[in-house]
């Protein structure tokens, strides 16, 4: 093998090398985010995209709760079941905005409709990486819902050994040189 | 799902490509936010800590909020109530039509009909029995336009000063507190102070409850520092507690003995700020055994004589530690911890409070004494560590106390008793030489007194819901149900509530951002918002229901404007702050910012009031300039204040103190928050905590069904152990939300005799099994 061909096969292996890691790191989820059960999950403990998940559990007490017993890394809880880490152990308040449920029950009906705004980001390449389709207040760790302990419902992040998730994942709304995906074209068509 | 999708898509886009930030600065914010929805900004609807709430809308809609990150109250973040801001507005039982009532039932009319009929009871009172039998009872969440218009039409309209805020239940106690020590109302920190202190003194404050989003600043606060230290002074074990290095249990009314405690040890040790008190002070003791205000007609003035500091250590000698153990049940060693504390000069130390110390017997008084020891050692005015007085209502500070609703005030700190304060306003306003009486009108509990002896016969309640919040409730309640025909009862309220059930004229009003307004908060920011959202049905804003009666009364002189009438009641009324200290900001700054704190002096706000160079009022020679207080030649009053007893104290047939208040998910009466599904589903009804070892000796469990009986009245309860909070042994605590459970007939109506805000947290009561 002369050098011209062993230089070919080592940019073939570079090549295929960084393709494979670059597959790896698409969503292995389906497509259609709009009908993934998950996503449908996600609604059911929230008033509305931004507003904070009310506890999907039982509760024993109120007041300084051991939420963080099991929420602060994500501790394996009965049942198999895991516990999602919080995506903001600093604040320590936990109360202040997560609601225990105790009823079913509503004190008079409300005719309150939300609407479910972000489903999934759009990318700006068909091997783009996805835009961050929410907004990012009190979800500064994306590993809480995204990482192998996180939501079941949220998508969950072939590569959570990279952690500087921001490199690559921009919020969907904020200003970046560059093309925008237009919304005409499906930003779905690529992974299908 | 496919089309509807890109539908979707669609939309957003074309929605992202106009979506415009009505009127605000952050949208580096927004840009994180769904653009397909239409942002602006407002001030959260419901407590004094006056969270910025960027609010989403579509279709004149309220769809999601969230917290405005560039708000300097909260940072972005919102409590449990805040988050869920959109469905309080989408209740389907809200109020759409005027009801009149004919007999047992309503009948819907026209606001024409409405509006004339309100204007010719008023008409009618005013000419046969004088504008004192007419009446205006508002509250502390009047936007400012609202309760200036209603005040305007009142005082300077109609002559009566007869008109009063629910406030008078809620901050009546730090006003005058605030103006006995200062000379003048609402405090000299900020909310910037809550990032910057050694220790938090929390007096008789369930501040993770009531002031979540503030709590969560001291928790961070340390978190930051390890050093820092929250000390919890309490008559119950809360959810404050939880994070609290010392909780100092305490007996109700111990306050005074623990504040009166720490004055003595301070003196006794020498460890006063000599240097500042000689500079900035002066030392007065007032009236003692003021009684309890529980007979109708009573009257009470305090006489203020001046003392040395000589006199005040001599009067305070007998608050040694193990005599103030006696009084209020904390150890003589931890009141000694604590005048260590307020002693140490290195140590920023920060006092909050809020109900437990405004609704109080000698809610004035205990005011007086948190001052007291802060003036003592110099603990005021320096970024970190300072007396701070939280408010519960949006606008307590904005409307009740700035605009000045209450039944002695008027606008910039002004009152009815000063003529030459009575001669600007009617000059202000072009009104009449005279017009406003130089008496005060009646205060609240003298109001309902009035209304239930039939002295009032026309009562007008907008933005609250009297019905339930007034304590020895059945009396006034009762009264209006069985003489139905002595008085007639106007009720403007989004929805209907025990107060609207007694009305004889309902008006559906608009909600939070259905319309404009301006709150002010407890740190003396000043909040402006627009309309973002359509009312439903024919529901009007109050300010709007005010003008038009008052016109049909020919008061529409008071209310020239063909449009945007709140900006020009607000600008109005900001000519009655300006050059008084009390300057707020202009209507157009205001637009552009999430709140400015005055005085606002050429476009710039004060988060230190009284010290140079952050308040241009202050001398900048001077460490901390009370230039307020006119009275006693600018300087600061240290009070003293004696224990005294509580009104009405357990015995052998009513064993058990009663204490009512809040919880995190209900606001106020829960005549809004109950309706959000998740907060009703979080805390669905009222209950009665007990202490274990009081229910297993009674033997109840939790959920036991019990009786709570005062010498006034009883209700129904489901026995609460360790749950949200803990009563000390011989305590319940019962929250006052839940309208089903009318914890108000059993309180008393006893109130401070300086304030005439009543006592919620103290009375006897006992429990029987149901």
């Amino acid at each position: 093998m002369g050098d011209r061909e062993l230089a070919a096969w080592a940019l073939s292996l570079l090549i295929v090398g960084s393709l494979a890691v670059v597959v790896k790191m698409l969503p292995a989820g389906p497509a259609d985010a709009y009908e993934r059960p998950g996503y449908i999950g996600l609604r059911e403990n929230r008033a509305f995209d931004g507003a904070p998940p009310t506890v999907p559990h039982e509760v024993a007490g109120l007041g300084r709760s051991d939420c963080l017993d099991c929420h602060a890394e994500g501790n394996a809880v009965d049942d198999g079941d895991q516990a999602k880490p919080t995506p903001h152990p600093e604040l320590e308040l936990c109360q202040q905005c997560h609601l225990a449920q105790l009823t079913g029950d509503s004190f008079r009906a409300n005719h309150y409709d939300a609407t479910w705004a972000y489903p999934l980001g759009a990318r700006a390449q068909p091997m783009g990486p996805w835009e961050i389709p929410h907004p990012l207040t009190m979800r500064e760790n994306c590993l809480g819902c995204h990482g192998p302990e996180g939501d079941e419902r949220a998508l969950r992040t072939t590569h959570p050994e990279h952690i500087r998730c921001e490199q690559c994942h921009i919020p969907a709304q904020a200003d970046y040189p560059g093309p925008r995906p237009d919304a005409e074209i499906d930003p779905w068509q690529t992974v299908r | 799902m496919s089309t509807s999708r890109r539908t979707f898509l669609k939309t957003a886009a074309a929605a992202t490509a106009t979506a415009a930030l009505a009127g605000c600065a952050t949208t580096e914010a927004v840009n994180a936010l769904d653009t397909s929805l239409t942002w602006g900004k407002a001030p959260c609807r419901y407590c004094g800590t006056g969270c910025g709430v960027l609010v989403g809308t579509r279709d004149g809609k309220v769809e999601a909020v969230t917290g405005d990150p560039d708000c300097g109250v909260n940072k972005g973040t919102l409590c449990a109530k805040g988050y869920h801001l959109p469905s309080m507005l989408y209740g389907e039982d809200r109020l759409t039509k005027p009801l009149l009532r004919k007999g047992d039932s309503y009948e819907e009319i026209s606001w024409e009909a409405a509006l004339d009929l309100a204007a010719e009871k008023f008409k009618a009172a005013v000419d046969s029995h004088g504008p004192g039998s007419v009446a205006m009872y508002g509250s502390g969440q009047w936007t400012v336009p609202e309760g200036y218009a209603a005040l305007k039409w009142f005082k300077g309209g109609i002559g009566t000063n007869n008109i009063d805020p629910n406030a008078r239940l809620c901050m009546a106690s730090a006003v005058v507190g605030f103006v006995t020590t200062f000379g003048s109302d609402e405090p000299m920190g900020c909310y910037d102070d809550l990032d910057k202190s050694d220790c938090y003194v929390l007096w008789g404050n369930n501040m993770a409850e009531m002031h979540p989003v503030l709590f969560s600043r001291v928790l961070a606060r340390k978190r930051a520092a390890s050093h820092v230290k929250i000390i919890d002074i309490t008559t119950r074990r809360t959810q404050t507690s939880d994070y609290a290095d010392e909780v100092l249990m305490m007996k109700p009314q111990g306050d005074l003995a623990i504040a009166n405690g720490i004055a003595r040890w301070l003196v006794a040790n020498d460890r006063i700020d000599r240097e500042f008190i000689a500079d900035y002070c002066t030392l007065r003791k007032g009236k003692t055994n003021p009684g309890y205000g529980m007979e109708d007609g009573f009257k009470f003035k305090d006489k203020p004589e001046e003392i040395d500091l000589e006199e005040f250590a001599q009067l305070v000698d007998e608050y040694t530690p193990e005599r103030v153990e006696e009084l209020s049940g904390v150890p003589a060693d931890k009141i000694v911890m604590l005048a260590k504390l307020f002693g140490a000069k290195h140590i920023k130390l920060m006092s909050l409070w809020c109900m437990g110390v405004n609704q109080h017997v000698r809610g004035t008084w205990m005011n007086n004494l948190i001052y007291t020891v802060h003036l003592l050692t110099g603990k005021i005015g320096v970024p970190g560590s300072t007396p701070f007085s939280l408010t519960g209502q949006p606008s307590a500070c904005g409307t009740a106390r700035e605009v000045g609703t209450l039944a002695h005030a008027l606008p910039g700190g002004r009152v009815v008793m000063n003529a030459k304060h009575r001669e600007e306003c009617e000059k202000h306003w072009g009104v009449e030489a005279g017009t406003i009486p130089a008496k005060p009108g009646t205060h609240t509990m003298a109001m309902f007194r009035a209304l239930d002896r039939g002295e009032i016969k026309v009562m007008w309640v907008q933005v609250t819901n009297p019905f339930v919040t007034i304590p020895n409730l059945r009396r006034y309640r009762d009264g209006k149900k069985d003489r139905p025909d002595d008085s007639f009862l106007i009720v403007s309220d989004i929805y209907p509530t025990p107060t609207t059930e007694l009305a004889d004229l309902i008006l559906p009003s608009a909600g939070w951002v259905e319309k404009t307004g301006v709150f002010g908060n407890s740190e003396r920011r000043t909040q402006q918002w627009d309309q973002m959202a359509t009312p439903p049905g024919e529901a009007k804003p109050d300010v709007w229901q005010t003008v038009e009666v008052a016109k049909r009364m020919g008061m529409g002189h008071l209310f020239p404007w063909e449009e945007e009438l709140e900006k020009n009641l607000y600008t109005e009324y900001r000519g009655l702050t300006l050059g008084h200290g009390k300057d707020v900001a202009e209507w157009d700054q205001l637009k552009q910012v999430s709140g400015m704190r005055w005085p606002v002096v050429n476009g710039k706000e004060t988060p230190y009031r009284y010290v140079a160079p952050y308040d241009p009022y202050a001398d900048p020679g001077k460490r901390i300039d009370f230039y307020g207080a006119k009275k006693t030649g600018g300087r600061a009053v240290i009070w003293f204040r004696p224990w005294e007893p509580a009104a009405e104290e357990p015995d052998n047939e009513y064993p058990f103190w009663l204490c009512t208040g809040r919880v995190l998910e209900h606001w106020h009466t829960g005549s809004m928050t109950r309706r959000v599904p998740e907060l009703h589903r979080a805390v669905p009804g009222a209950y009665c905590e007990m202490n274990s070892a009081d229910a297993t000796e009674l033997g109840f469990v939790q959920g036991s069904k019990i009786k709570v009986a005062s010498r006034r009245g009883s209700v129904e309860l489901t026995v609460s152990i360790r749950e949200r909070g803990t009563p000390q042994r011989g305590h319940l605590f019962v929250p006052f939300f839940d309208e089903s459970i009318a914890i108000n007939d059993v309180t008393l109506d006893a109130f401070c005799p300086m304030s005439k805000e009543p006592d919620y947290k103290k009375c006897a009561v006992k429990v029987e099994r149901v």
